[in-house]
């Protein structure tokens, strides 16, 4: 979707009867913000992976194998939100 | 190397009087860093900033002893636990409000509670340095309250207080809990994430990321304040990790002399390091890099100093400053992020790094999952938790300056007069 168009601007707000906080919300989404937000909330996910490999695996090796896949998914958290945060340049600047 | 055990040893009186000593060195590690951050900020900053790093440590000691130190608590003191697969999970301290009875607490309590003290304030500093030339003051002190009411407590009762992740140990078996004697993870760490979500929450400074082309390089206005800074944050240094192992790490005395030299190691050969990349790299090499390099040595120290022999702390310094440089242009150049003091790297990437390494080089096993768990609390609880309570804190109480403030300068706009007066301030080029 090109997110210049203002499409849910223009042809789906008006007639969602959504009120100011919701229009908001969703022109966030459109403006990729969705990324901050989304990366972040990522990373607790990869915080339980590591806290459930410790309550659930009592040998090592499946334990530590799982406590990794958690810190994996916080960095991919971690990439998202910083992606997300990165200044437009070049053209995409408005 | 040196052993660590859960169960709190008899303090003597000898520990207790050394301790003490050294905790009253150990400001000096934070003089150290607020010189740097001040001269890697703008000369039209430099008295805000400073100021700011006062203000900083006065409100960190308040708010944590109005609230914070009730939430941190101590080792084999009351707390707040839930049973989870059969194990308690201590999770918040429940010290007595408003510091009452202190004087009547066992010394070793009254030791790691000025030790908090002084860690909570170099947590808020930190991020400080990372919104230099574009926060205001309020700001600065409103993360300081946050980071000592709310976020420093939490994660100074899990690993400091005998929270669940220095139980780890005990409970599953991971050696012997999460290790972090000098507080790499209840500092700088913490410190390091609270900067990236300051960054985050306020953007970069005008001018910083042109619209076309390479960021522009906004230079750090004074090197002497730096490299002067770097002095300074050693003796601190030496003195916080050593205390740090007495305290948490329970270290014999005849084991101090060795934390001092580790200390010491890791810091020279991660200077060496940042030096030898930043002449491979630019030719020459960069002053304010090698002290950001310097810094990383000594913050990887503070977690692994007590548990490692003096070549691998050599090691230990030797990569942190071989990443710090090449991470301070990964940020900048492909991350767009603006950190003038470069306390991502120094502190988080510094801290992060002494963790890990503590966990590898440490003899028990399965500290190094207990590591990696501590690592993925922080990064996976922590950082989002931070950056929740920043943003909502801007919305209330707006960070950033506005763009006729940024333009002439923090000094002149919060303060009314610059820090440099008898000095004529060049017109700054780079403003876009």
């Amino acid at each position: 979707m090109d997110a210049s168009a203002g499409y849910f601007q223009s042809q789906i707000i008006p007639h969602c009867g959504l009120r100011s906080g919701g229009r908001q919300f969703i022109l966030m989404l459109e403006r990729e913000e969705s990324m901050k937000y989304a990366g972040l909330l990522v990373m607790p996910a990869g915080f339980f992976l590591s806290i459930a490999a410790v309550l659930l695996f009592p040998a090592p090796a499946p334990r530590a194998a799982f406590v990794l896949c958690g810190l994996a998914v916080e960095g991919l958290g971690l990439a998202v939100a910083v992606r997300g945060h990165m200044e437009a340049r070049g053209e995409r600047r408005p | 190397m040196m052993t660590t055990t859960p169960v709190a040893l008899p303090f003597s009186e000898a520990a207790f009087a050394l301790t003490l000593a050294l905790l009253f060195m150990a400001p000096l590690a934070i003089a150290g860093v607020a010189l740097i951050n001040t001269g890697l900020g703008r000369s039209r900053s430099a008295a805000q900033s400073l100021l700011g790093n006062l203000a900083i440590l006065a409100v960190s000691a308040i708010v944590f002893a109005l609230i914070g130190a009730t939430f941190a608590g101590v080792s084999g003191a009351a707390g707040h636990s839930f049973q989870l697969g059969g194990k308690p999970w201590g999770w918040l301290g429940a010290g007595p409000l408003f510091l009452s009875g202190l004087g009547s607490a066992a010394p070793q309590a009254q030791l790691v509670l000025l030790l908090e003290f002084l860690a909570v304030a170099f947590a808020g500093m930190v991020p400080w340095g990372s919104g230099a030339d574009r926060c205001k003051l309020t700001a600065g002190c409103g993360v300081a309250a946050v980071m000592a009411a709310i976020v420093f407590p939490l994660a100074a009762h899990w690993i400091w207080g005998g929270g669940w992740l220095a139980q780890l140990g005990v409970n599953f078996s991971l050696g012997t809990g999460f290790i972090d004697g000098g507080g790499a993870g209840t500092v700088h760490v913490l410190g390091g994430f609270s900067a990236l979500a300051l960054i985050w929450t306020v953007g970069p400074r005008k001018g910083k990321f042109p619209k076309e082309g390479l960021a522009t390089a906004l230079p750090g206005h004074n090197s002497v304040y730096v490299l002067f800074g770097c002095l300074l944050a050693l003796v601190g240094w030496l003195a916080w990790n050593v205390a740090g192992a007495v305290l948490f790490l329970h270290a014999p005395l005849a084991s101090l002399p060795v934390i001092a030299v580790n200390t010491l190691l890791s810091a020279s050969g991660a200077v060496v390091a940042t030096f030898a990349v930043t002449r491979i790299r630019f030719g020459k090499p960069d002053a304010s890099l090698c002290a950001n390099g310097w810094l990383a040595g000594l913050v990887a120290s503070t977690a692994c100093a007590g548990v490692v022999t003096p070549v691998e702390a050599l090691l230990v310094g030797v990569i942190a400053g071989i990443i710090t440089p090449l991470l301070v242009e990964l940020l900048e150049l492909a991350l767009s992020i603006d950190d003038p003091s470069g306390a991502i790297t120094v502190h988080a990437a510094g801290g992060l790094w002494g963790l890990i390494a503590a966990g590898l080089f440490a003899p028990q096993a399965g500290q190094l999952i207990a590591q990696l768990v501590g690592i993925a609390t922080l990064l996976g609880l922590v950082l989002p938790l931070v950056y929740l309570l920043l943003w909502l804190l801007n919305r209330v109480l707006p960070f950033r300056v506005d763009p006729d403030g940024e333009r002439i300068g923090m000094d002149l706009h919060e303060l009314g007069g610059g820090a440099y007066p008898e000095f004529v301030i060049h017109r700054d080029e780079s403003y876009r």
